[in-house]
């Protein structure tokens, strides 16, 4: 980590990570995460400090029980249960604006 | 015939009473609701009752639902899903999903008897220690009206300290259920990592996520994770290893028990009187016949910034199915997908949601991954260790403070999210570990409740519950003043 250098979050940087996460953000508020997730990374880079080259990473602290079971078929939601919450249906499918730019 | 009003009844009392006759189920219910009706609007603990539940109390009543927690009322927080009853998480995004199954603990619950009573207010995805990042505004802290409730299970840790519910469930990804309950003066229980299945609760940080009570007595925690403990075929990551005994241990005293108090985190930046509140603990441990020697966890400083990479990385992962396609709310329809699913994303999400998504994205994204995510994974295992190496020297529990201070007044860290996410300085680091703890009242400090936390080993709730009762039983726990 000691050779990646410091990122500066500005909010051209914000606007990068906010395309990452499919997120509008207005100009204000880019300044004020900007602002909020400098100070954030700036203080968890502390964890540089940290000798980690020989600690292996760890995911799940606890390891999950091996989770294989039957290959059966079950029931599952209905066509209709699983488009009921859809904020737009039509004939039994979810609807979303044109999916390339005119 | 107890003289105790039904409200200020525990779980185990209610529902020995209603077996008994002395009260029906719905005369149970209505007791909270009346007690509801008449402070939760200057707590607001609830974010919608459930209109059903007169309707299965009264099953109850007919002896068709039967079960250990018979007639019981339970709050529940809102981001475990409830089968047709509203829940948002308190986030604008999930405004008026209803979801089409109980999560497993809850049909779990209701299958033991329970009565759903309603659900809880939150941080909004539970992200938050404080219950104000709210899309309903804050809980309020029955203690002093004028602090937080803690977070991120504040509404439903603020029900049961004030008697709107005798008992509720709530989540724990960083301490959400430990540090609500330290604050309200009840106790909370995150168990171990894979105990209590997570089918149905909404995914912040899939490594982190626990389901856990929330109680006014140990024995009630005890009560609650019995029936919800267990392995879940709908959940992967919940195990098969035995669970139960707990109501049984709570009576078992703690007689033999090996203590480790970690007395090196009782002194710079922890508030006197939650030090003193442990140090109260671990002397009620000894006079019940624990011995309590003094142990280090050398890497304890680490948790935030480990919790804060972990736990957001895993979170940007989890809300990207927040879309506006196949529930919630949508905004921007008239434009293209990827416009939509901008507009949809900017104005469901809160700050601090938007602040974790996008540090977790950061954290996720080309060229930082290594740097940022892997080491806070590697840091992890250092945490772990901590434990596993007093665990392997033959500590059976381990003792520190739930929080470094007591609650904190309303509006005082919501715009420092970085000192908000250091009063999670001694329960994030639990989670990383995959650990079971507890926090259970441990006294006052300035009038505020303060909480002792006990950890154990993997799977050992048992222990939990052994060394808890003895504290519950030399320091017990007060109920706060009902409004003038």
């Amino acid at each position: 980590m000691s050779d990646t250098p410091a990122p500066s979050i500005d909010a051209r940087e914000v606007r990068r990570i906010a395309d990452l996460a499919q997120l509008d953000v207005s100009d204000d508020d880019a300044r004020a995460l900007g602002a909020d997730l400098a100070r954030i990374v700036g203080y968890v880079r502390r964890l540089e400090s940290l000798d980690l080259s020989l600690t292996p990473p760890t995911s799940h602290a606890v390891t999950p029980a091996p989770a294989v079971r039957e290959d059966e078929p079950r029931e599952g939601l209905s066509a209709d249960a699983a488009l009921e919450g859809a904020p737009r249906v039509e004939a039994g499918h979810f609807v979303v604006p044109r999916v390339l730019p005119t | 015939m107890s003289a105790l009003p039904i409200h200020r009844r525990g779980a185990g009392a209610i529902a020995r009473a209603i077996a008994g006759g002395e009260f029906s189920a719905v005369e149970a219910l209505r007791a909270f609701l009346a007690r509801i009706d008449a402070l939760d609007g200057g707590l607001r603990c609830y974010l919608r009752l459930n209109p059903a539940a007169e309707d299965e109390a009264a099953a109850v009543d007919r002896g068709l639902r039967r079960g250990p927690l018979a007639g019981v009322p339970i709050a529940i927080k809102d981001n475990l899903c409830t089968a047709g009853l509203e829940t948002s998480c308190a986030s604008k995004v999930l405004a008026g999903f209803r979801p089409r199954r109980d999560a497993t603990a809850v049909a779990r619950l209701r299958g033991a008897g329970a009565v759903v009573l309603g659900k809880t207010n939150l941080d909004e995805f539970a992200m938050g220690s404080s219950t104000e990042n709210s899309a309903h505004g804050p809980t309020r802290n029955p203690w002093d009206r004028t602090r937080v409730p803690g977070g991120s299970s504040g509404g439903s840790a603020a029900a049961v300290a004030a008697g709107l519910a005798p008992v509720a469930l709530g989540s724990d990804t960083g301490g959400s259920v430990r540090q609500p309950a330290a604050f309200c003066g009840i106790t909370g229980l995150k168990p171990t990592y894979g105990r209590v299945s997570r089918s149905g609760l909404v995914a912040f940080g899939s490594s982190l996520d626990q389901v856990g009570p929330l109680a006014r007595s140990v024995e009630d925690a005890a009560r609650i994770l019995e029936v919800v403990a267990g392995t879940d075929p709908a959940d992967a990551t919940s195990s098969d290893v035995p669970a139960g005994g707990y109501v049984e241990a709570c009576a078992r005293g703690a007689a033999g028990l090996r203590i480790g108090l970690a007395a090196s985190l009782l002194g710079d930046g922890v508030d006197p009187g939650c030090a003193a509140g442990v140090r109260a603990a671990a002397r009620a441990l000894a006079k019940a016949g624990a011995s309590v020697e003094e142990v280090e966890l050398p890497h304890a400083a680490w948790a935030i910034p480990v919790y804060y990479l972990v736990a957001t990385s895993e979170a940007s992962s989890n809300l990207a199915r927040y879309d506006g396609v196949r529930f919630g709310a949508r905004a921007g329809d008239g434009d293209d997908l990827r416009t939509m699913f901008r507009a949809t994303r900017g104005a469901g999400f809160g700050a601090e949601v938007k602040r974790r998504i996008l540090l977790g994205t950061f954290a996720l994204s080309a060229g930082y991954h290594d740097a940022y995510y892997g080491r806070a994974m590697r840091a992890r295992t250092l945490l772990r260790r901590d434990f596993e190496s007093a665990f392997a020297a033959g500590i059976d529990a381990i003792l520190l403070p739930t929080t470094p201070t007591p609650a904190f007044p309303l509006g005082e860290k919501v715009d420092d999210p970085l000192a908000m996410y250091l009063s999670d300085v001694f329960t994030a680091t639990i989670n990383l570990a995959g650990l079971p703890a507890i926090s259970v009242p441990a006294g006052a400090s300035q009038g505020l409740p303060v909480g002792a936390q006990l950890v154990a080993r993997a799977f050992d709730e048992g222990t939990l519950f052994r060394a808890a009762a003895a504290i519950e039983a030399a320091l017990p726990p007060a109920f706060p003043p009902d409004p003038a």
